[in-house]
């Protein structure tokens, strides 16, 4: 078990001009213990910020350190680190228990007949024991998910790093993973880096997320800080499905126009947004009604598209006078009747509405909360992923 | 034409088109693969047996038949005056020792090479190390000539001039050591491309699995690398193998076959036994023996090792 630090960890591909920064200056805290997601989309320097803790990259400039060791110079055998990929990288000649022993042999002192105590019961806490003897040719893509995580859990490492590894799964089977996963972690307490560019894997799983984009940070937070108390538009837009609808507009005499719509600001909005004219409005689809009254800063829209989901539908409306053909999304309940076409009434509430500056993308006024939502975000959750089991 | 199909013509008395459509349609298998079979016939198996009746007559006729059948003799004469068991051992030591340094030098230099981190040097280093290959064996064996001469030899004159010790004669006392050796040069480079191909293949998170489990480089090649390149270093040693019982003008073409019969390979006891001893029932008995050995060791190593496919 350890805790890693991460110290103005930069990344660099390629030389001189031409060079790529993959991760840029970040800095980050994970404690012992502690399952942490690395979201982003592709690009985002996710996987190349996880590779530098494994040590399969050494970072162009910073510090990483497991437990109170700074890691820069030692290679990933020296490191304690197991690693799941997401392509299982199982050795195809070896057997199951091969496999899961091969760690084991190359870097403790155990007798054979430790290991292979070991990597029985591992394997029947996996429920793999009947393929032990099995190649992973042999192994459906399920089965070699288990085989690459006990691999992993029999070395009984610091620190699990996992790279995509449910990308592979059918999506079935990918939900059931995810529970596993997030039982066997809380069950070893064992420091856990989960890179994924899935949100909703990213909202299920970790105790914190850590949100990338072009290899900076975005915002560190528990799962649904980042989806309530986003640090900017994008993380606004990345965590949550659908995404949030964003409007660019000019605020003036407290009025946001936006092209399609006005909305008037509540006071507070006002005291945040304070000088700045070029301001995008942000809600999410959940937030917006659609009805046949015209209402307070409610606007005219026709229906585009209808995905029915069961419990709920997506509909995706274009606002009447707007100059533009684009449609933002409403997420309404599953029973209400709507049908393309249709002329409706979009409104979304002053409480649930988030706003950013249009030029720094930096969010100048969240949306309220319940008092006890509040006050769960103000401490971190004890596990995020209860709820998921 | 079976029984049958006469029977069913005679009965329904049809007409000599329909007849042949019915030929045509019970054989259909047969006449799809008959022209393969031909071509197996005129170019594997007539020469075959040609060699084989070669090697149990006197001397070759025009009139096959009037030829005088002298039995197992000339096996005899191969065996005994011939020198055949000599020439099947130089061979079959200049097959295993020229394998064994191809394959392991063919695979350093790949793994080396693949370890190259600019794509250009790598490249670089690609061309020039399949040079040697496109050398023709005659020309290799001229230049080989000119270069290991003890009078005015560059290679022995380096020996000399930049190391304590005297030169060997290359060519009249290590002649075998030379053939291997320059055999090694003309073909390690197709040991390396093979291998540079078959470790490109190796999924990189392969390896980084293998490093996070915590393998040191050796231990990474021998369980995780070379055992995934095992269809790879099967077909290209084999291949290899095949292709070194053949030898015959790089080795003819710098000692010919001697000082005495010291580089005597198989291929060059065949030639000469034809060629300049004008026994043609001798050749055809050796070869006929080298055919059967060599066909038999690749059966044995397809047997022992196997064909497998890529891992998935």
């Amino acid at each position: 078990m350890a805790s890693i630090t991460l110290d103005d960890v930069t990344k660099e591909f390629g030389e001189g001009g031409d060079a790529v920064v993959a991760v840029d200056d970040v800095s980050l805290d994970i404690e012992d213990g502690e399952f942490v997601v690395f979201v982003g989309p592709s690009g985002s320097g996710k996987s190349t910020l996880m590779r530098m803790v494994a040590g399969l990259e050494t970072q162009t400039d910073g510090d990483v350190s497991i437990g109170d060791t700074v890691v820069n110079q030692l290679g990933p055998r020296a490191r304690d680190i197991a690693m799941v990929f997401q392509n299982y990288a199982l050795y195809p000649n070896m057997t199951v228990e091969e496999n899961m022993s091969f760690g084991l042999k190359m870097s403790t002192d155990l007798s054979a007949d430790e290991i292979e105590r070991t990597v029985t019961e591992t394997a029947e806490m996996m429920g793999i024991e009947s393929l032990l003897d099995n190649t992973p040719g042999e192994l459906s893509g399920g089965q070699q998910q288990r085989v690459a995580l006990g691999r992993a859990i029999v070395r009984d490492p610091n620190v699990f790093l996992m790279d995509e590894p449910l990308s592979n799964l059918d999506a079935k089977l990918r939900t059931t993973m995810r529970t596993e996963i997030n039982r066997l972690q809380s069950d070893l307490g064992v420091t856990t880096l989960y890179v994924t560019h899935d949100q909703t894997e990213a909202m299920t799983m970790g105790d914190r997320l850590v949100v990338l984009n072009y290899g900076e940070l975005q915002q560190v937070g528990t799962p649904l800080e980042c989806f309530y108390r986003p640090a900017n538009r994008f993380v606004a837009g990345f965590i949550g499905s659908p995404s949030m609808n964003f409007f660019e507009g000019e605020v003036t005499d407290g009025t946001l126009v936006a092209d399609g719509f006005e909305y008037d600001l509540s006071e507070r909005m006002q005291a945040n947004v304070g000088d700045r004219t070029a301001v995008t409005l942000g809600a999410r689809p959940e937030d917006y009604t659609l009805s046949d009254e015209p209402t307070d800063n409610g606007f005219e829209v026709v229906v585009d598209v209808v995905e029915p989901m069961g419990s709920v539908s997506y509909v995706y409306v274009r606002s009447v006078a707007a100059s533009h053909d684009e449609t933002f999304v409403v997420e309404v309940d599953g029973q209400q009747p709507i049908s393309e076409g249709e002329r409706l009434h979009a409104h979304v509430a002053a409480t649930d509405v988030h706003l950013f500056d249009t030029q720094s993308g930096e969010t100048i006024h969240q949306r309220e909360l319940t008092d006890d939502a509040e006050n769960a975000l103000s401490k971190p959750l004890e596990n995020a992923s209860a709820g998921a089991d | 034409m079976s029984t049958q199909t006469q029977t069913e013509t005679t009965t329904t008395s049809e007409t000599g088109v329909a007849r042949l459509r019915e030929l045509w349609n019970d054989y259909l298998p047969y006449w799809f693969i008959a022209p393969m079979v031909l071509v197996m016939l005129l170019i594997t198996f007539f020469p075959g047996a040609y060699d084989l009746y070669l090697s149990v007559i006197e001397e070759p006729t025009f009139d096959v038949f009037a030829a005088e059948f002298v039995g197992l003799q000339n096996y005899a004469t191969a065996f005994g005056r011939g020198g055949a068991l000599h020439s099947f051992i130089i061979t079959v030591t200049v097959v295993v020792s020229a394998l064994a340094l191809e394959s392991v030098l063919g695979f350093g230099l790949a793994a080396l090479v693949a370890g190259v981190e600019s794509e250009r040097l790598q490249s670089f280093y690609r061309v020039l190390f399949i040079i040697p290959m496109a050398v023709a064996p005659v020309s290799l064996a001229t230049i080989g000539r000119i270069m290991l001469n003890s009078e005015i030899g560059v290679i022995p004159y380096l020996i000399e001039a930049t190391t304590p010790f005297a030169a060997p004669a290359f060519l009249s006392e290590i002649p075998l050591l030379t053939v291997v050796l320059l055999d090694t040069w003309n073909w390690t480079p197709f040991m390396f491309i093979i291998f540079y191909a078959g470790l490109s293949s190796v999924p990189d998170t392969l390896i980084e699995a293998s490093r996070v489990d915590g393998a040191p480089l050796w231990r990474r090649y021998l369980h995780v690398v070379i055992p995934y390149m095992k269809p790879v270093v099967f077909v290209a040693t084999l291949i290899r193998l095949i292709d070194l019982f053949r030898t015959f003008g790089v080795v003819y073409g710098l000692t010919q076959g001697g000082p005495g019969t010291a580089t005597q390979l198989v291929s060059i006891n065949i030639y000469e036994q034809m060629f300049i001893n004008n026994s043609p029932g001798v050749a055809a008995a050796i070869a006929v023996v080298y055919l059967v050995f060599v066909v038999a060791i690749a059966n044995i190593v397809i047997a022992k090792v196997g064909f497998e496919g890529v891992w998935d």
